[in-house]
């Protein structure tokens, strides 16, 4: 018994230092063979946008890391890189907007005390979006004290466009401190202590201030280059940058002179983080992967954002929290609205493991159930059972995907197509939540379930078939065991054994029915991921859920030679000596 | 001789229509005076008539044309990428079988690898990486057919390493050797004709599982692209209307299916065939 469990820990360490190793060079192959594509992410831009100049271009890349080779940058996917954390010195941009007067700041004692952008690496800003919005915004932003949210359409440091929210932080007229920091909101700009004094010191004069001024704040290159060029357009400015990468730019003073103000932008680089940047999410992968706002619905959120009761949205941008926190509920309110936000943000992973453990289970017991039946019977069930198998695993899965979405979601109306929950269920609890998903999961449990019992149903069939021959069974058939007593005893354990033995070989090629399902219906998860982010062109995601799912594969498949060795103690090096001695000596 | 079982023979008669139609499409359609890929924004999901036998598709194009053209990318993608497959794999498994040592444990540890991995992410992936602009059809299963065969060599390699082994390990075979004759000889007579029956019936098994894949990269916009008809990119492109004009979208897909299963029952005819003359 020691010897098993110690050989079946030998197993599980050489296969994980194994799938490490693999997984490893995967990466690096890959990494290679990016590299030596034409066309990074910089080079299509510039064929997008005439504007850029060649320095802008080689800033680009150099602010990426483009301009390393290959072996550099993996090392720096891998690990993080943090030496960008803090760059020298950032800049503000001429303000891009057309000054939009009437909209300002007439007559109020507010104070601009920092602006957020949540949002690496900003550097210009090419539209407020919509323009209306900026004007509503900058508005409501002026109106009250407080945390307010501005769009804009800024230029991050990959030189895409992309929309971010701008936290503006208005402190109230007749208090000089800078307004405590919001909750959730962790990278609030603490000024350096002299300018808001100074500012407090001369805060009679009405202050005029237009949007223009208030976005052209929120607008920061990280950059030093750009402060050697554009140096002379802003004369006077301070840069300072504090431990945690944080950028402020300070001109001045933020109340008399209409043309100066306090501003600061966190300056979060994508590359600090390990495993990359998301280019079309703007995210770390990291985040998109493991985070929970990936799966909030269509209710997503940007963090800091007040929700209706006045808190601000948690870090993940689901408003879970916001009701959760809500004084309004009652404890067990409170405690279902938690679990319920809990449920519906499973991540990526959880909403892959949702499908296809169970379906694997099904297709498991299914093809059992049908593979003994078909081989007990014989004639002509055993050649339809055999037949039927055979079209169903003939059969793609996004065929069957497409025909039980046309047959009970489009002409029977009886399940959703696609999704994995209708959004705001979450506000309507726990119980709503789990109802919702599992209409949801129903269709893609079923596809999954069939594609891979047509795969399975042969094996276990021709397994009961040499299993029902065995001395073994006719032994136990002659001292008058039931044949209840003989399938459930040498049969179906017989049987079963392949079975893992092929689920865990075939693990590899099961995962394509699941990415398959996945895009049909919709479902967030690791497959559909991966297909969006191939569409995009996405390589950093791509590569890193392609390694996700071939971990989760090495992963499964290290399950089942591990369920097969407790289900046999004969399989294993030691056990397979064993066998060889017993069977010559009897 | 074991005699086809009627099912066996059903597939045999479905694959030669099939290739038939397939190899004569260009007749077909010129004697129907229809085409596969002119679209004819006039007359889109026609019913089924004598000018367009299954009707037309939602660019009016003629769908029993590009069922014919689609045969044509499933089963060249299919045969050629699984012979493309089998010789590699070949190549591979003797290589490791012939020179032993370091060589056998570097290849088997790559097939072993590869075989570890996920399929089709991993043809997503390196069909992302691919940058080829393929336009003709030519270019398009060619790049399919590289695609596939790239990554399904691993199975027949681990079959001919096992068979091969085996071979050399026989009595005559070290005879031969002792008899002084070369390498090459002895691979060429005794071991390759004894590793081909069986490589050749999991040759045919992974025909079915070509065509599939083939059809999901289509389906999934990373195959074949849709000037050229395939099975896939026929279903992808017909997914909005599978409620209206459901023979648009079932006919690709039933195809696929028929083809599948015919050659799977047609490998499972070579695999019993084999099997009995070993016995």
């Amino acid at each position: 018994m020691a010897s098993r469990a110690r050989s079946i820990v030998r197993l599980v360490m050489a296969r994980l230092a194994q799938g490490a190793a693999l997984l490893l060079a995967l990466s690096f192959a890959l990494f290679a063979l990016l590299a030596h594509l034409p066309g990074d992410p910089i080079d299509l831009l510039v064929a997008s946008n005439p504007e850029l100049r060649p320095a802008d271009v080689l800033r680009l890349k150099k602010l990426r890391g483009l301009d390393q080779p290959f072996h550099v940058r993996w090392w720096r996917w891998l690990v993080g890189y943090h030496d960008a954390v803090a760059p020298p010195g950032a800049v503000v941009l001429p303000p891009v907007f057309a000054e939009a007067d009437g909209g300002g700041l007439s007559g109020q004692q507010v104070r601009l005390v920092a602006v957020r952008v949540p949002l690496d690496g900003v550097i210009g800003v090419t539209r407020a979006l919509p323009p209306a919005t900026l004007e509503a915004g900058a508005l409501t932003a002026l109106a009250a004290p407080g945390a307010h949210r501005l769009t804009a359409v800024v230029i991050d440091r990959l030189g895409q466009e992309a929309p971010v929210s701008v936290i503006v932080y208005v402190a109230p007229a007749d208090v000089d401190a800078p307004p405590p920091p919001q909750p959730g909101d962790p990278t609030v700009i603490d000024d350096d202590g002299s300018d808001p004094q100074q500012a407090g010191g001369t805060e009679a004069a009405p202050v005029r201030r237009t949007n223009a001024e208030i976005m052209a704040a929120a607008l920061v290159i990280a950059a030093p280059q750009d402060i050697v060029e554009r140096d002379g357009e802003h004369p006077g400015q301070r840069v300072v940058v504090d431990e945690r990468g944080v950028v402020s730019v300070e001109r001045g003073d933020p109340l008399t002179d209409p043309d100066r103000f306090v501003c600061g932008v966190v300056c979060a680089f994508g590359d600090a983080d390990a495993l990359g940047w998301s280019f079309a999410t703007k995210r770390p992968v990291k985040e998109l992967l493991f985070g929970r706002d990936s799966v909030c619905g269509d209710f997503v959120t940007e963090p800091g954002e007040a929700c209706d009761d006045g808190n601000v949205r948690d870090g993940d941008g689901c408003d879970a929290k916001c009701a959760q926190e809500d004084p309004r509920h009652t404890p067990i309110e409170r405690a279902d609205i938690a679990v319920a936000g809990a449920l519906t943000s499973l991540g990526r992973i959880g909403n892959t493991l949702l499908l296809t453990v169970p379906s694997l289970a099904l297709a498991m017991l299914i093809s059992l159930a049908l593979g003994a039946f078909a081989a007990r019977r014989g004639g002509g069930v055993d050649k339809a059972i055999t037949f039927g198998a055979a079209v169903v695993s003939a059969t793609p899965a996004f065929f069957i995907a497409l025909l039980l979405v046309t047959l009970f979601a489009e002409q029977l109306r009886l399940l959703p197509s696609s999704g994995v929950f209708r959004p705001g269920v979450h506000q309507d609890g726990a119980w709503e939540v789990i109802v919702e998903r599992a209409r949801h999961a129903v269709l893609p449990i079923v596809v999954l379930t069939l594609f891979w019992s047509g795969r399975f149903v042969r094996q276990v069939r021709s397994a009961v078939i040499a299993a029902l021959a065995s001395d073994a069974v006719r032994t136990a058939r002659m001292i008058g065991a039931s044949e209840w007593r003989v399938m459930r005893v040498h049969v179906l354990p017989n049987a079963a054994l392949p079975l893992v033995t092929l689920v865990g070989l075939s693990l590899p090629s099961l995962f394509g029915g699941a990415l398959l399902t996945e895009t049909v219906f919709a479902w967030p998860g690791l497959g559909r991921l991966q297909y969006d982010a191939i569409l995009q062109n996405d390589s950093y995601v791509a590569i890193v859920v392609f390694l996700l799912s071939a971990a989760m594969v090495l992963a499964g498949s290290l399950f089942a030679d591990v369920a097969a060795r407790l289900i046999d103690p004969r399989i294993g090096a030691h056990g397979a000596h064993h066998f060889a001695t017993r069977g010559s000596s009897s | 001789m074991s005699a086809l079982t009627p099912l066996q023979r059903a597939a045999v008669v479905v694959l030669a229509a099939l290739s038939a139609l397939a190899l004569l499409a260009p007749v077909v359609e010129a004697l129907l005076g229809v085409s596969h890929s002119a679209p004819d924004l006039q007359h889109r999901f026609a019913d089924a008539s004598v000018a367009h036998p299954l009707g037309t598709n939602e660019l009016g194009q003629d769908l029993f044309a590009r069922l014919l053209y689609g045969a044509r990318v499933s089963l060249v993608t299919g045969a050629l990428a699984a012979l493309c497959a089998t010789l590699i794999g070949v190549a591979v498994g003797l290589t490791a079988a012939v020179a032993g040592g370091v060589v056998d444990v570097v290849l088997m540890r790559l097939t072993d690898a590869l075989l570890a991995l996920p399929v089709l992410p991993l043809l997503l992936v390196a069909s992302a990486l691919d940058i080829g602009e393929a336009t003709t059809t030519t270019a398009a299963v060619m790049r399919i057919v590289a695609l596939l065969s790239v990554f399904s060599w691993m199975g027949v390699a681990r079959l001919t390493r096992a068979q091969a082994s085996l071979m050399l390990s026989l009595d005559h075979v070290m005879a031969a050797r002792a008899l002084g004759a070369s390498v090459p000889r002895i691979v060429r007579v005794h071991v390759l004709p004894l590793c081909l029956p069986p490589v050749i019936v999991q040759a045919t098994l992974e025909v079915g599982g070509n065509i599939l894949a083939e059809s999901a990269l289509s389906f999934l916009g990373l195959g074949v692209q849709p000037p050229v008809p395939s099975w896939g990119n026929m279903l992808m492109s017909a997914l909005d209307v599978m409620k209206s004009d459901p023979p648009t979208a079932l006919l690709p897909g039933l195809c696929i299916v028929a083809t599948v299963v015919s050659v799977q029952l047609l490998g499972d005819a070579l695999r019993d065939r084999v099997a009995n003359d070993r016995l």
